[in-house]
């Protein structure tokens, strides 16, 4: 036999149940659109029932509200940090690309090909009226427009760089942030789930916080048996449980390439150990940054390329233009040097300073022998220039930021060497005709001549930028695939929760009724039984 | 599968970006004009458009270089026209001069008529296009002929073998010829035909060079000095004089910390009574990290030797001190000095063609190392070889320093000698000997010459010679012809070229169009088709997120 108040406890315990997960529901819908949230669920289950005497059955006991348990595919979770670590990879270099191309600014009318152009055609015209100073002038014009341009590529890259440098930076002082709050984080979800319940909210956060770190880094991480959390790095902890590693950014005390924009910095762990990762935001910044060469190839890359054409286009116009007499019956001298030298400071620079700072070395004889002093591993990247004098050294490329046209010839218009022999002068424009050709000597360069080698430095950005471009968009459609079906999980659904709040208050006002009846029973037991015959 | 109103949000967010994007693309593409606006948007066609913008512009540069050459040539072809004009005058003239029946005096009026036609004919020598002389080949800024009819300009060896000519360039590596050289129409008088065999051209020596010591290997920088460096000494000696590297300053590498600008330093301040290394050399450090010590000084003499005298006290000895320097104990090294230069003729004489008739007076141009200088023979004192060297070498030495220079004869076997010029002593101081030579050969027009020969001859109404002359001038009359055919037929070339570029011109801006512009039809189709596209979607996107539940419940 049962208590005549028993039917009240199993009414309150859905009335309670019904409460809570009209709580719960509520902050699902209040939550909606918070990032990273994942919603939540009441778990009841039936009371342990009353044993009635006899083998009459188990009594139910009413409910019991057992955990409030939140939605989430940890898989999907996987999924989406996994697809997030090469977004922020190809994102950062397709941005990085583009702005390259943009450095380029081709196709269009004001690019390098159109400078180029500009001044092989003044040559033509020096051709033509080797006496007359005002084509003179405008071919020194057009030489210091061609230096200029590459000039200004030149210093939009170290400008880049530099940016790209601040970047990463910016993107470390991010991780940094995020390992420490995820650190935080791991202290007070570890605190609160001592008592065995699940401190789902927190978890969200701290879940948000890897999402969001999975952009910039390559990272595994994993919660271990005892609930604690880790993330790491290549195998190295960023976050163990309650303490955080941090990544540091040094500048460098040597430049990695020597047109290097200045006060780069390498990334290293905070205790000096080497990082490197393999994906994210911060592998393509850094990529982009200092890689010369490889699939990766990055601006130094593209400085290398551009010094690389101007060195040659330059030194072989040079030679050209030293053969050559001007309208005063010199010799030729430099037509471009750098930093406005004239050709004597310029020969005396590069045969004092010109090999990585210092001496260059003379390998007049080998090159006279028909040898290759270039094979020589210790001038990998070198280049050779004849000097005046006769002789041959080996020397660094010239740097693109700091060619010019020849103070010599800046200075006076009659330095131009247009004329190919002393006794030419002054109509004699067969030299500039001779300058005119260096654009059709197609073993000028490894690409061919200065067109192609444009043509080819173009069309290898505009593949490699379109690469970067495209893996972006790939990486971007499965990212919005997986994080839909992260939606599609952990989402909060106002259909589904409407339908729940209906759900929880029908159940409500039922229990409440329950206990209605159950007065209305012991009102009649109460005040109506046993009147018999009164 | 479930779905969330934030799903619906995001991916109706993410397809209206999408659309946008497309339609902004062709927006683009509309407002531009252009296919392709970066190389990235399609990289075969980027390269392909620098390549046709590169082809159009060079195009656009012959077709400027061909205009010019043509108004040129045009130039030069009325000029040699006028000459034929004249030298038909010229012919009428001498013709009605040649009989018999004209008295003096008129034929001394057709002498003063023929004067007018030579005047004529120097003024057509002398014609100019934009301010340039058009017959004096590279000599534009001088008139080719003087008032006198003689030549304005030095016909020298080198001319002579080389006719100046200008050429253009009308396609890639196709060149044509445009001046048209004044000695082709008014012809030279040699002033003698010997002149010729003398040496002409240019030649340079080679320079001296400086006493330089290389190591054999790399400078040890880990070698220790600081112990047993005791009285050791390392000394250079350099034209003569030794300089001691500091006891002091050696025994303070200790091999931890030594850097290469260390041992410079080290070697550099090498002293000998106050003078010290750098002060008359140089020492550096090479790529391979070698010891270099050269010597400021040129030539043979221009020494360098290492010495070292090992540690009295049983420390460092010799042989240490040469391993760590890389340098073997008494190494030396020399400079050289220059070699000088020379040009032989290929031309022979014999004595016998020696005369002082021929020389005297022969102007030669000569450069020595940068010096340009006329020199006149003066009379030769025997009419042999002998006799012309000497008249050489005076007239040399009055130019030049005595001894620079020198002539001097080859003999090649038979009687047969050729004349070499050869620079001496020169300078030990880095620079190349240098050296140039020419000869005038002619400064008298044929053509002018045989004109005054006719007017003469027509003063005094010698019918002989002007008959002699009709001759002469019908050879004239016919080279003119051949040149004016000649010229005629560059003018017709440069008609066809000049069709052909207006013709590649339009291909090329015909194909360039077509690759990267863009083509309006379908870029408007796609334009309009993309923003139904949007519209719909917006729509579409507006119906799906209004309603939810929510709207439905009382």
């Amino acid at each position: 036999m049962s208590s005549t108040f028993f039917g009240f406890n199993v009414a309150r315990s859905g009335l309670f149940a019904s409460q809570r997960a009209l709580n719960v529901t509520s902050h699902n819908i209040a939550n909606a659109n918070t990032e990273g949230y994942s919603r939540q669920r009441l778990d009841t289950t039936q009371m342990k029932p009353q044993l009635l005497p006899g083998g009459q059955g188990m009594m139910g006991n009413g409910v019991k509200t057992e955990n409030i348990s939140q939605i989430r595919d940890e898989f999907l979770d996987f999924k989406f940090r996994g697809e997030n670590t090469g977004f922020g990879e190809w994102e950062s270099k397709a941005e990085t690309l583009q702005t390259i191309e943009a450095i380029f600014n081709e196709p269009s009318d004001s690019g390098i090909r159109t400078v180029m152009d500009q001044f092989f055609s003044a040559l033509q015209d020096l051709n033509e009226s080797p006496d007359s100073l005002t084509v003179r002038a405008l071919v020194r014009q057009r030489g210091i427009a061609l230096s200029k341009n590459i000039n200004h590529m030149a210093s939009q890259f170290k400008k880049l760089q530099a940016d790209i440098d601040f970047e990463m930076r910016t993107t470390v002082d991010e991780i940094n942030g995020y390992s420490e709050q995820i650190r935080k984080l791991n202290e007070t979800i570890f605190n609160a789930e001592l008592s065995g319940s699940k401190a789902n909210d927190l978890r969200d956060q701290r879940n948000l916080l890897v999402d969001k770190l999975s952009k910039h880094l390559n990272i595994d991480y994993f919660e271990d048996n005892q609930n604690k959390f880790h993330v790491l790095v290549n195998g190295k902890t960023l976050v163990s449980h309650y303490r955080n590693s941090e990544l540091a950014y040094n500048q460098r005390s040597e430049k990695l390439h020597p047109d290097d924009a200045e006060k780069l910095h390498d990334i290293t762990w905070a205790d000096g150990s080497d990082f490197s990762p393999r994906s994210g935001t911060l592998k393509g910044l850094m990529d982009m940054k200092d890689n010369i060469d490889g699939a990766d190839k990055g601006i130094p890359y593209y400085m290398e390329r551009l010094n690389n054409f101007a060195d040659v286009l330059t030194e072989s116009l040079n030679q050209v233009h030293k053969t050559g007499y001007d309208l005063d019956g010199g010799r030729g001298t430099n037509l471009f040097t750098v930093d406005g030298m004239s050709t004597l400071e310029f020969e005396d620079y590069l045969l004092n300073k010109g090999l990585e700072g210092s001496r260059a070395v003379d390998v007049t004889d080998q090159v006279l022998n028909g040898e290759n002093p270039l094979e020589n591993p210790l001038y990998r990247d070198k280049t050779i220039k004849l000097l005046s004098s006769g002789k041959y050294i080996v020397v660094d490329k010239i740097s693109a930021s700091r060619l010019t046209i020849s103070s010599d010839v800046d200075g006076d218009l009659n330095k131009i060497a247009a004329s190919i022999s002393k006794d030419g002068l002054p109509g004699d424009g067969n030299n500039a005709l001779k300058m005119s050709r260096v654009r059709d000597n197609v073993n000028l360069y490894e690409w061919g001549s200065p067109d192609d080698y444009v043509k080819s430095l173009i069309s290898n950005l505009g593949v490699d930028t379109q690469e970067a471009i495209r893996m972006s968009d790939n990486q971007t459609v499965l990212l919005s695939q997986v994080d839909s079906n992260r939606q599609s999980v952990s989402g909060v659904s106002m259909d589904e929760e409407m339908t729940d709040m209906i759900r929880f208050q029908h159940s409500f006002n039922a229990n409440a009724r329950m206990i209605t009846t159950m007065d209305e029973m012991i009102d009649t037991i109460v005040n109506r039984l046993g009147l018999v015959g009164r | 599968m479930r779905i969330t109103n934030n799903m619906l949000m995001s991916n109706m967010m993410r397809n209206l970006n999408n659309n946008l994007r497309r339609l902004d693309k062709y927006q683009t593409q509309m407002s531009t004009g252009k296919r392709i606006q970066k190389p990235s948007d399609d990289p075969v066609r980027a390269s392909r458009a620098l390549r046709l913008r590169t082809d159009l512009s060079r195009l656009e540069q012959y077709e400027k270089n061909s205009d010019n050459a043509l108004s040129w040539i045009e130039i030069t072809e009325s000029a040699v026209a006028e000459v034929g004009d004249v030298l038909g005058r010229a012919r009428e003239l001498t013709v009605r001069a040649a009989t018999g029946t004209l008295g003096t005096d008129d034929k001394q009026k057709i002498a003063d008529e023929m004067k007018q036609l030579k005047e004529q004919l120097i003024s057509s020598g002398n014609t100019n296009y934009a301010g340039r002389y058009i017959f004096s080949g590279y000599k534009t800024d001088s008139q080719l002929f003087d008032k006198d009819g003689n030549y304005n300009i030095d016909i020298t060896s080198s001319t002579l073998k080389n006719k100046p000519t200008t050429s253009v360039e009308i396609g890639v590596g196709e060149e044509i010829q445009v001046s048209t050289n004044g000695l082709d129409i008014f012809q030279y008088e040699e002033i003698d035909t010997l002149l010729g065999k003398l040496p002409f051209g240019e030649a340079t020596g080679t320079a001296a060079t400086q006493g330089e010591l290389v190591a054999d290997s790399a400078f040890n920088l880990n070698a220790d000095f600081s112990t047993g460096a005791g009285d050791a000494e390392v000394k250079i000696t350099i034209d003569g004089n030794s300089y001691t590297v500091n006891n002091t300053d050696l025994a303070s590498l200790d091999g931890t910390n030594t850097t290469k600008q260390d041992i410079v330093n080290l070697i550099n301040n090498a002293e000998n009574g106050g003078i010290r290394l750098r002060d008359v050399g140089e020492a550096y450090i090479n790529i391979e990290g070698k010891i270099v010590i050269q010597n400021e000084s040129y030539g043979t003499g221009s020494s360098i030797q290492v010495d070292y005298i090992g540690d009295s006290g049983g420390g460092l000895n010799e042989a240490d001190l040469a391993a760590a320097f890389g340098i073997p104990n008494g190494s030396t090294a020399n400079g050289a000095d220059s070699i000088e230069t020379s040009i032989e003729g290929t031309e022979t004489f014999t004595n016998a063609d020696i005369t002082n008739e021929a020389f005297e007076g022969t102007e030669f141009i000569v450069e020595y190392n940068g010096e340009e200088k006329r020199v006149t023979l003066g009379p030769l004192a025997t009419d042999d070889l002998g006799g012309l060297i000497d008249s050489i070498n005076a007239a040399l030495d009055t130019e030049f320093t005595p001894g620079s220079i020198v002539a001097s004869t080859v003999d090649n076997g038979g009687g047969n000698f050729s004349i070499k010029f050869e620079t001496q002593n020169s300078p030990n101081d880095g620079t190349k000997p240098q050296l140039s030579v020419d000869v005038v050969r002619a400064n008298e027009s044929t053509l002018l010459k045989d004109f005054d020969e006719a007017i003469a001859s027509m003063n005094v109404g010698d019918e002989g010679k002007i008959g002699e002359f009709l001759g002469k001038l019908d050879n004239h009359i016919n080279r003119i012809l051949s040149v004016r055919s000649d010229i005629g037929s560059r003018v017709n070339r440069m008609e066809l070229i000049q069709d052909r570029i207006g013709k590649n011109n339009l291909t090329y801006t015909d194909l360039l169009s077509k690759n990267e512009d863009a083509d309006m039809a379908e870029v408007i189709m796609n334009l309009k088709n993309q923003e139904n596209v949007y519209r719909a979607s917006l729509s579409a996107g507006a119906r799906v997120i209004q309603p939810t539940l929510i709207d439905f419940i009382r």
